[in-house]
This record gives C-alpha cells, structure tokens and sequence, in this order.
C-alpha cells in the first residue's frame, strides 16, 4: 500500500479524475472529501463489505423456498 | 431469446426485458445483465435472474409490501447515472434471503436496495447509510 502524509486541506490525486481531500482532523476522526467520477462508486468500506456478504448469502436459494415462506405470508396477510 | 437457467430451465425473454446494471451487484460486479423473472404463484416475490451466469439469481420484492414508509434517497449522481428524467419513476426492490432451514427468519436488505428506471431498464444496488437495517425480518417484525 502507498502511504502518503496529507495536513488539513491537502488532496491526493488519483489518475486524472480522482481527488481524496482531508477536510477536517478532530480527534481520531479524519473528515475526508472525495471527488470522482460518477461512474465510480465511492463506499464506507465495511457498509459495503457488509452488503456484499448479504448478497453472498442471498444467492445459494433454491426454487422451494419462496414455497416454505407461503404459510408465512399467507397468516401475515390475516393480520 | 433462450436462457437455459439452473433453476427455471429454459426462459424466453425479449430484448427489451434485459436489465443493464452497469457496475453489477456488489460481490457480482463481473455480471452486468439481468431479468425479472415471475411466477405467479410465488408473487410478490420474484427473481432477478442473471443472464450472465445463468445459475446466478436473487430473490427480490417490492419492500413496500411489508414496510410501508420505504423511501430512500438517491443522489444527484446516482440519478444521472440510472438516466432518471423523475426520481418517481424509479423503482425500488430489495433483495430477499429466505433460509432453507428456517424461513421463519426471512430477511431483506433495506440498506442495500436495487434502484430500476423501468424507461431505460438501467438498475444499480445502492448502498444507504444507517437509516435502514441491513437484515429487516420481514415476518419477526410484524409479529413482534
């Protein structure tokens, strides 16, 4: 990994489209601004790796189960 | 057109029911096209089947059948990039974990909904901040 030391209001610049700015130091929480293109997503990344394993998970279904949840919905529509 | 899936053998679909998610769904990024697929007696859930890897699919719903004030706010960014003339046009479905061994705990990802502009058949999963949880159980909560 490349480690850079950044002050309060410096940037890094990634290719030509990407900028990663310190906005603000408090404590031992970094504000950081990031500009980039929209094609390309910019995630916290344990929010993200948290989705990714949620759609890991939700892969491995077979064709039966949305038949084992039928009762389910069935009483919650009596509800 | 024919797709020979792994799990609803071969499916007919048009052209024009092709769903692009240009950035894949997030752990999946390499495929990029999808269909909706319905069977009536399974609604309102239905599949999101990958065209790409035909034994790839997701169980998706409408999230405001079970959780009535689902709004989420999409940016200006991700707005330009689904193409949305009007965020009202878009639809918004998330995906559905249903466990073989205990469906009682069927959950769905609220924080990680699958936003669709049906005009342009362009989808892309955004990913929410903490308002809405990761693992809503969609049959626990209503008993609880």
């Amino acid at each position: 990994m490349l480690i850079l030391t950044r002050k309060l209001d410096e940037s890094i610049k990634i290719g030509d489209a990407i900028e990663v700015r310190i906005v603000e130091i408090k404590g031992d929480q970094v504000k950081i601004g990031i500009e980039a293109p929209r094609s390309i997503p910019v995630h916290r990344k344990e929010v993200y790796l948290a989705i990714q394993k949620e759609n890991m998970d939700a892969v491995s279904q077979n064709v039966n189960n949305i038949d084992n949840i039928k009762n389910l919905i069935k009483n919650q529509a009596k509800k | 057109m024919e797709l020979n899936t792994s799990r609803f053998g071969t499916i007919q679909f048009e052209e024009n029911d092709i769903i692009q998610f240009p950035e894949g769904i997030i752990g999946f990024t390499q495929y990029k096209r999808y269909l909706m697929y319905e069977r009536p007696q399974e609604l309102p859930f239905m599949w999101l089947q990958c065209i790409d890897d035909p034994s790839l699919a997701f169980v998706i719903v409408d999230p405001s059948i079970f959780y009535s004030n689902y709004t989420i706010k999409v940016s200006e960014s991700d707005v330009a990039l689904l193409g949305l003339a009007d965020i009202k046009d878009a639809k918004a479905l998330v995906i559905v974990v249903i466990p073989t061994d205990d469906p009682g705990k069927t959950r769905a990802n609220l924080r990680g909904p699958l936003v669709i502009n049906p005009a342009n058949k362009i989808g892309r999963q955004l990913v929410l901040s903490e308002e809405y949880p990761l693992q809503y159980f969609i049959f626990a909560e209503r008993t609880a």
